[in-house]
């Protein structure tokens, strides 16, 4: 298997006087796997998935996609290279779902190109991933909370990146709906893709990852497969509060005491 | 030839040589610095722009215009009282709404446009592209308005009236040098042209710029303007307050007020204002009201000269008083003011003796 | 896209028609309708429509797109649907380059042209160089700041300068030109307009797919454009540009840049690849429907500002509370 992200001795801060907001983070994660990045509100996920992306810059570290570091890429192909489904997404115009979607094509297109059928034929795909292919049409402002979220994860099939990062994609979902995009981010990594998503749900990262990283005050407690670090030991240690594990066949389940 | 012969061959000679005058082509330049080529006279003119009445009352200083003026623009609905007594028939001319586009002017037919500017406009040259000549009419300084009267004498194929304006304007002009002229700049009287505003409620004292005719008249009255230092604005009416009126304490006040409010009250309020009578002008009765009959005399219209001589007057008045060296006039005086705007009207408008004093007699003090 | 495109063909028929109807609005010989035997008879109804009508259509029309693109342009890059080009000192600065003109600089048209386009120029620049300065909110917010910042001074020193004008000259000149008129435009303006205009308004068409990627936010721009700064700056640099060239030959007209892109929005939804094509084509016809009126209804102009403003604000509230006006979404 490939390794698709390497990270060595990653720090930033976002301002040389204050305290780091990730320091010493070091870890490597390989092509068609779920990673799960877990940790209480306000220690790092969004800001590490950020880093990645590359919207910040790091004081110090090494990132390296597919063994080549970031600055070894155009930043046309970073783009094709990776997508981020942000958490609290807005869409300032009634764009219908399937012309939002399109817009996930814009890396595999020159500056002057308009989408063309391949790129639609792309965007009815992943609607149908999705399942929203009925809402092709309906406004995204119009779309329920859970509906817009899909309509986001949507767009990121069409830009079909290598590596995708999801901030908190369950968030707004009723049950169902977040099985649905648990099923999902595995069919997308079994598909030789790389998937990390955040999230503050123990049970939904045990649910599809394959590996989990518990982050606490922005650094990295644990990392590894879901029955060695969802441990109540190393829980308390990143959530600080009571918890439970209950082992069942079907893997490790958290609770709060 | 015998004498009677050599007449008649004279007058044979001198009106085929005036007919001729009329018919060769007639050539100016304008006051934008335009040059103008007429072969034929233009018989059908139309006056557009800004503040069309001074180019109206130029106009009808010749009586051509009567029948030559067929439309104008008019900027206030209000028609001009002045020129419904200079030609009673003008109710029947054409008229444009304000800020007419070229194709309304065209629709008139006109073969020459007047327009009072010292610079094209988007009009003239829009105009001038269909092929309608504009004749500019700067009215600015004195010089420039009987450069203007020159232009159109020519303009009208009326040149010996336009020389006779010209004679009368600076008759009138020698006579003030030579009243004024003599004494030194540091002697002449301080005089001060004071506009007394009541727009909207809010009193305003405002100052003329150097280049207007307010401060020309100032100029060549005699006096000696007291604000032309502070001026700093190079255009349009400066602001002032009553404490810089203070500060410059003029020998004469000429005041200028806005025809809407009743020019002798607020004279007499400012006489008993106690602030204003601290003043050496209102102590001694040097508070003068600028006077108008229909039209202010301080406009640049040609009545000026009447505003110019008025003002002469006042700031000396022992130069244009009594005439006490020449026995003959016994007594009468060397500038009567009435007799002047008599005159005036007479000589430059043809109106008479009657309609001048119902209408055209100012508000005196 | 689909029913985007069948929405367009109509808007098309429309402004042909108009366009060339306009040519046969005018004043002379006869005020409204010029006849077929008036242009065959009087050489100078061909004169008037070659030399004056033509290019004062041009004109409007090309003003009309302008305005309505770059309000596209702006209101999808700064995400907010009531911002037009005027918002970043443009127009304030052109306003304040004509009254210098008029009433210090000698009133001359290559003065009063001349300084509107140096001062809207200057606006941007001077709202650009703000906005680095401010150190809290996105950057939407400081340009969005500093934008309405130069244009209050900029309108002050209009408010001054119109204190000072000669009230018989130069005063009627400015509060024309303040409300806005293409009466003398002449077919050297026209050019000269489109030398500037067509060139910016053919990269907005170019890049209209891409504005709806610009009016995502950040991070997802981020995400999928290799060089947005760039792209955004090209946009608004277009539209800048194309409105000052514009502004300092028509005076300020307000609301084309408001209204249009609400208008195509209602009609064809909110994809720019539709709706620019639909802005421009819409935004043409209105300014020209407008011009029109402005100088054919009396013999004196209406200031075009005073239109647009009137009959847009009209529009504008008959298509809020019409309930059947909007694009059918499933």
């Amino acid at each position: 298997m490939k390794t698709a992200v390497s990270i060595e001795n990653l720090s930033f801060s976002y301002d040389r006087q204050g305290p780091p907001v990730i320091f010493n983070m070091a870890f490597s994660l390989f092509a068609g796997t779920v990673t799960a990045v877990l940790g209480a509100n306000g220690v790092g996920k969004t800001t590490l998935l950020r880093l990645l992306l590359g919207l910040y810059t790091p004081d110090q570290g090494d990132i390296r996609f597919f063994e080549t570091p970031r600055a070894g890429y155009k930043a046309g192909r970073i783009k094709q290279l990776m997508g981020l489904v942000s958490q609290n997404e807005t869409i300032p115009f009634d764009l219908s779902v399937e012309e939002y979607v399109l817009l996930g094509r814009a890396p595999h297109l020159g500056l002057l190109a308009m989408p063309g059928p391949q790129d639609r034929e792309a965007v009815r795909t992943a609607l149908d991933t999705v399942g929203m292919s009925h809402l092709a049409q309906k406004a995204v402002t119009r779309l329920s909370s859970g509906e817009k979220q899909l309509a986001h994860v949507a767009r990121a099939l069409a830009q079909a990146p290598e590596i995708l990062l999801l901030d908190e994609p369950c968030s707004h979902l009723d049950l169902m709906n977040t099985r649905r995009m648990l099923n999902l981010m595995k069919t997308i990594a079994d598909r030789g893709r790389t998937v990390v998503f955040t999230t503050h749900d123990p049970n939904a990262a045990a649910a599809v990852a394959h590996g989990i990283m518990l982050v606490k005050k922005g650094e990295l407690v644990a990392f590894g497969k879901p029955e060695t670090v969802l441990t109540e030991d190393l829980l308390t240690k990143t959530y600080g509060g009571g918890v439970e594990v209950v082992h069942t066949d079907r893997g490790p389940f958290v609770r709060t005491m | 030839m015998t004498l009677i012969r050599k007449l008649i061959f004279l007058l044979l000679v001198s009106g085929m040589v005036s007919v001729s005058n009329t018919s060769a082509a007639v050539s100016l330049t304008d006051a934008a610095g335009k040059p103008h080529v007429f072969d034929r006279l233009p018989e059908r003119l139309v006056v557009v722009g800004a503040a069309p009445f001074i180019p109206l009352h130029m106009l009808y200083l010749f009586e051509e215009t009567k029948d030559r003026l067929k439309g104008f623009e008019v900027k206030v609905k209000k028609s001009d009282e002045f020129l419904d007594l200079v030609d009673p028939e003008i109710s029947l001319k054409q008229t444009l709404d304000s800020n007419p586009g070229p194709e309304s002017v065209a629709a008139l037919k006109p073969d020459l446009v007047i327009t009072k500017s010292t610079v094209e406009t988007g009009l003239s040259r829009s105009l001038k592209i269909l092929g309608i000549p504009v004749l500019h009419v700067g009215a600015e300084t004195p010089d420039m308005f009987l450069k203007d009267l020159e232009n159109l004498g020519k303009v009208l194929g009326n040149t010996k009236r336009s020389e006779e304006l010209i004679r009368y304007y600076q008759d009138k002009l020698s006579l003030i040098r030579e009243k004024t002229g003599s004494l030194a700049p540091g002697k002449k009287p301080g005089v001060l042209v004071l506009e007394y505003n009541n727009r909207g409620n809010i009193l305003s004292l405002n100052v003329p710029a150097m280049g207007w005719f307010q401060t020309r008249q100032a100029l060549i009255s005699g006096g000696n303007p007291v604000w032309l230092d502070s001026l700093t604005v190079r255009d349009g009416w400066q602001i002032t307050g009553f404490e810089q009126v203070a500060a410059w304490n003029p020998d004469k006040i000429f005041l200028i007020v806005w025809y809407q409010l009743q020019g002798l009250e607020v004279v007499k309020g400012l006489y008993g204002d106690s602030k204003w009578r601290m003043l050496k002008a209102v102590q001694k009765k040097d508070l003068h009201l600028f006077p108008q009959d229909i039209y202010g005399w301080d406009s640049a219209s040609p009545r000026w000269i009447l505003g110019a001589l008025w003002m002469a007057k006042m700031t000396y008045p022992d130069r244009f008083g009594p005439n006490t060296s020449d026995p003959a006039a016994s007594g009468r005086e060397i500038l009567d003011m009435n007799q002047t705007v008599k005159e005036f009207y007479r000589v430059l408008y043809g109106l008479d003796e009657a309609i001048i004093e119902k209408h055209l007699m100012p508000v005196w003090e | 896209m689909g029913s985007g495109k069948i929405k367009m063909f109509p808007v098309l028929v429309f402004t042909l028609i108009l366009l060339l109807g306009s040519v046969f609005l005018g004043r002379y010989p006869s005020p409204f309708v010029t006849r077929f035997s008036d242009i065959m008879g009087d050489s100078l109804v061909r004169q008037v429509i070659l030399d004056i009508r033509i290019p004062r259509i041009i004109m409007a029309f090309m003003a009309g797109m302008v305005l309505a693109a770059s309000g596209t342009v702006f209101q999808m890059i700064f995400r907010n649907p009531l911002v037009d080009a005027g918002f970043l000192g443009v127009s304030g600065g052109a306003a304040f380059g004509a009254s210098l003109g008029i009433v210090i600089l000698g009133g001359s048209i290559s003065a009063i042209q001349g300084a509107a386009a140096l001062f809207a120029f200057s606006g941007l620049g001077l709202s650009w160089f703000i906005a680095t300065r401010i150190r809290f909110g996105d950057w939407v917010l400081r340009l969005l700041l500093s934008g309405i910042a130069v244009s209050a001074m900029f309108a002050s020193g209009t408010g001054l300068l119109k204190y000072l004008a000669d009230p018989l000259r130069e005063l009627p000149e400015l509060t024309f030109w303040l409300l806005g008129g293409l009466w003398g435009i002449t077919w050297s303006d026209t050019l000269q307009v489109a030398a500037v205009c067509l060139p910016c308004l053919l990269v907005i068409y170019l890049f209209r797919w891409r504005l709806n990627l610009l009016s995502m936010q950040d991070e997802t721009i981020f995400s999928l454009v290799a060089n947005a700064s760039l792209e955004r700056l090209l946009l608004l640099l277009a539209a800048v540009l194309a409105t000052s060239a514009v502004v300092c030959k028509t005076g300020q007209v307000g609301w084309v840049g408001l209204i249009v892109p609400h208008m195509a929005r209602r009609l064809c939804g909110s994809d720019a690849q539709t709706t620019l094509p639909v802005s421009l084509l819409l935004g043409g016809f209105f300014l020209l429907f407008c011009d029109d009126m402005s100088r054919t209804l009396l013999s004196g102009e209406i200031p075009l500002g005073i239109l647009t403003s009137f009959i847009g604000a009209g529009l504008f509230l008959a298509l809020l509370m019409n309930r059947q006006f909007a694009l059918k979404r499933g």
